[in-house]
């Protein structure tokens, strides 16, 4: 009969109770679609990762602490056998969509035709591989990254940052819109500038004036490994905006046995091993016994998921968590008011009934029953309301096509709220609305509990 | 726990003594409620004021006793007292043989709730309910079923002869027939003792009469004991026990009408 009095009288105030619950409701709805955004953003960020470095990367021991300085030291030495031991484990070998050998390297990149020179930072990636891990939606989110653009390129083929082909003069030969090429072209543009073209060999460098179709402008990469430089020529297919802007001033992408055999030689060695698997959910058992494998073959090796390798992820996942216990704490308060007004109303407006009831016979704590009882449902009917209203405005948005690009992409990605997708946030925001309401009542209840029996009694 | 030797254990299935007219009660008559010394004293700014001075009395049990005085002589102070509603500044009370004044707020709820039932004068009628669950809510105390609840409640508006109007909410029925819901209320839990402060001010001459003349059925009925406190002399029937109070002091108690 508790929840009958407390309906009734909610039913009885209906102006204020649907205001008070509107309240929740839309204070729900905000908790809930930006959940759903900052879910969207931890699904999208850490797939956009895993497209491009996938969930779990092996490294020689240490390189994380000290290979930055040397990276030569710290190379994985056979990459083929590290591969074949983790492969060769039969329940490895099903979890792994792709494992594929990566080479980072640094150097100094110059424009053959013009003569315009720079630092780059690179990556050789095997390109069906990378393809391949770029296509991978373990999540079913939605987020695309671009493919390599390396495909059918020869082995000589190489995709710039759109800041690296604007500073080394490419905007023109490449076709980028809005991008301006240096006023002066042909004077070297930093002090770094090497004269290296006489070490180029010689049919190389005669075929590296005229922009071709097919191969694009020519480039020559100087790049040192234990003490040796060495060079090779590519071509620039393409460019591809990077996040940062640092990075995009300098990426340079290319075949990994043209960066492997620039750094190395003949030498099997690569600087990393990506592993991406097929389902994202246990992540942390395959790393543990990739470790375990790593350990038994005496490898001297070490595995990490890419959050380990580059903590971006973590922080922009940090930060967007930060930002939602805010608005949340924020919506909280209001919301606390918003109900304890409420209570606080209904309780004035009934304080002969509370004399009348507990002279009855009734405890103090029945009263608050009562009232709680009342506040619970309001909690309950603006969580109802939060959750319709969210089903239907995230649905609107996500229809709607509005793009964003996140901290880490460098590409726009379509808004897509991720609501019901994270039924872990949706019932911790229902919980948190619901013990809002509960909570709030406590306050003004205790208060009504505790009036003078006899006073309450007077009060018309 | 005290016991005084007038007092003896509330023994519902026991007749009423009987009492010769004009006289005071016998002193070994079963009581209801005894008050020894009760004082009463407000405190409003700093100014003390005696509402109730030095109160002694016994109310028989199984009858009905009126407690009359003008405005302002303490009548709805003695009432709040006898109920368990407040506490006495001195003096003790025993109710069915128990000391209560002195109760926390807790067992003075538990003891209203099993011992007392209230009417008021503005009837105090939970207005969101309908007439027959109003009667039922002082039953929500015991964890009895619905069912059960349901026939005990209309048991009882039938005995105030409201049977016919159990579904109705309380704004769609007259004053009396309220005040018949709140003696139903009153009486659904079996209570030894009802109270009723001023129940017939809001109502018609006609209908206070009703009123009464119902309670005092009740009283036969259910065998409980009924305080009434009026300003109006003319309700009080034949038969009844009286309280004269006067500026707080207490005179004539237990006489009969
Ligand atoms: N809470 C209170 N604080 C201060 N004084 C009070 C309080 N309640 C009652 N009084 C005073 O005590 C006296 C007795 O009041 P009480 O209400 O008992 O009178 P009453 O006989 O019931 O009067 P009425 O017939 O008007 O209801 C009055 O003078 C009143 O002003
Ligand atoms: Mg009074």
């Amino acid at each position: 009969m508790i929840w009958q009095i407390a309906l009734r009288n909610l039913i009885k105030n209906g102006r204020r109770t649907i205001i008070t619950i509107t309240a929740i409701g839309i204070g729900g709805l905000a908790m809930m679609l930006f959940g759903g955004f900052v879910t969207s953003i931890f699904f999208g960020v850490q797939t956009s990762n895993i497209q491009d470095q996938g969930q779990l990367q092996v490294y020689k021991k240490d390189y994380l602490k000290f290979g930055a300085a040397d990276p030569d030291s710290y190379t994985i030495d056979n990459y083929h056998n590290a591969m074949d031991a983790i492969l060769a484990d039969p329940e490895l070998k099903q979890q792994i969509y792709v494992i594929t050998p990566q080479v980072q390297l640094a150097g100094i990149a110059g424009v053959a035709a013009t003569d315009n020179s720079k630092t780059f930072i690179g990556r050789g990636v095997v390109q069906e591989d990378a393809d391949k891990m770029r296509k991978w939606d373990g999540w079913n989110v939605k987020v695309e990254t671009p493919a390599t653009g390396l495909a059918g390129s020869g082995s000589e083929g190489a995709i710039v940052g759109k800041g690296m082909a604007r500073l080394l003069g490419l905007c023109k030969p490449l076709n980028i819109p809005n991008c301006e090429d240096p006023p002066n072209l042909v004077k070297p543009l930093s002090d770094e500038v090497v004269d290296f073209s006489d070490l180029v060999d010689s049919d190389l460098a005669q075929n590296s004036t005229e922009v071709t179709e097919n191969q694009g402008p020519q480039i020559n990469l100087l790049a040192a490994a234990d003490g040796a430089p060495n060079i090779v020529s590519v071509f620039i297919k393409d460019m591809q905006s990077q996040a940062q802007r640092a990075i995009d001033n300098a990426f340079l992408m290319m075949h990994f046995d043209t960066a492997r055999s620039l750094l190395y030689g003949e030498d099997p060695r690569a600087t990393s091993l990506l592993i991406q698997l097929n389902n994202p959910n246990n992540v942390d058992q395959v790393k543990a016994r990739i470790q375990q494998i790593i350990d038994k073959e005496q490898l001297n090796l070490e595995v990490f998921t890419f959050s380990e390798v580059d903590p971006t992820f973590n922080r922009i996942v940090g930060m967007f968590s930060f930002i939602f216990g805010v608005v949340s704490l924020f919506l909280g308060i209001v919301i606390i008011f918003t109900i304890t007004n409420t209570i606080n109303l209904t309780v004035m407006e009934r304080v002969n009934e509370i004399g009348t009831i507990r002279a009855l016979g009734f405890r103090r704590g029945f009263v608050m029953r009562m009232f709680i009882s009342e506040s619970a449902l309001i909690g309950l009917f603006g969580v109802i309301m939060a959750i319709l209203l969210t089903l239907v405005i995230a649905n609107i948005i996500n229809a709607s096509q509005i793009s964003w690009t996140p901290p880490s992409n460098a590409t726009p990605i379509l808004i897509n709220l991720m609501v019901l997708e994270n039924p872990l946030l949706l019932a911790g925001i229902v919980a948190f609305l619901f013990s809002l309401a509960v909570l709030a009542a406590i306050y003004p209840t205790r208060k009504a509990s505790r009036m003078n029996i006899v006073s309450s009694l007077h009060h018309a | 726990m005290f016991r005084d030797e007038n007092i003896r254990d509330y023994n519902p299935v026991s007749t009423s003594s009987h009492y010769s007219p004009n006289q005071e009660a016998p002193p070994n008559a079963e009581s209801i409620a005894v008050f020894k010394d009760v004082e009463k004293e407000y405190v409003i700014d700093k100014y003390k004021f005696k509402a109730l001075k030095g109160a002694s009395c016994k109310i028989p049990k199984g009858e009905m006793t009126f407690l009359f005085g003008p405005s302002g002589s303490g009548k709805t102070t003695f009432l709040n007292l006898l109920g368990l509603l407040d506490q006495p500044t001195a003096g003790e009370i025993y109710l069915m043989g128990e000391k209560v004044s002195d109760f926390n707020d807790n067992r003075a709820a538990d003891f209203r709730s099993k011992n007392i039932g209230f009417i008021f004068q503005s009837f105090n009628l939970i207005s969101v309910l309908s007439v027959l669950e109003n009667v039922e809510f002082p039953l929500l105390h015991d964890n009895i079923n619905r069912s059960e609840r349901r026939e005990r409640a209309e048991h009882y508006l039938e005995a105030v002869g409201l049977g016919e109007l159990i579904n109705r909410n309380i704004g769609e029925i007259s004053g009396g027939q309220r005040q018949r819901v709140a003696i139903a209320r009153a009486l659904v839990t079996n209570p030894a003792l009802v109270i009723a402060d001023e129940p017939t001010a809001n109502l018609d001459i006609r209908t206070s009469q009703e009123i009464v003349d119902l309670m005092t059925d009740m009283k036969s009925k259910f065998k409980t004991s009924f305080v009434i406190c009026t300003h109006d002399e003319t309700l009080i029937n034949e038969g009844s026990r009286l309280i004269h109070i006067v500026d707080g002091l207490l005179q004539d108690t237990g006489g009969l009408k």
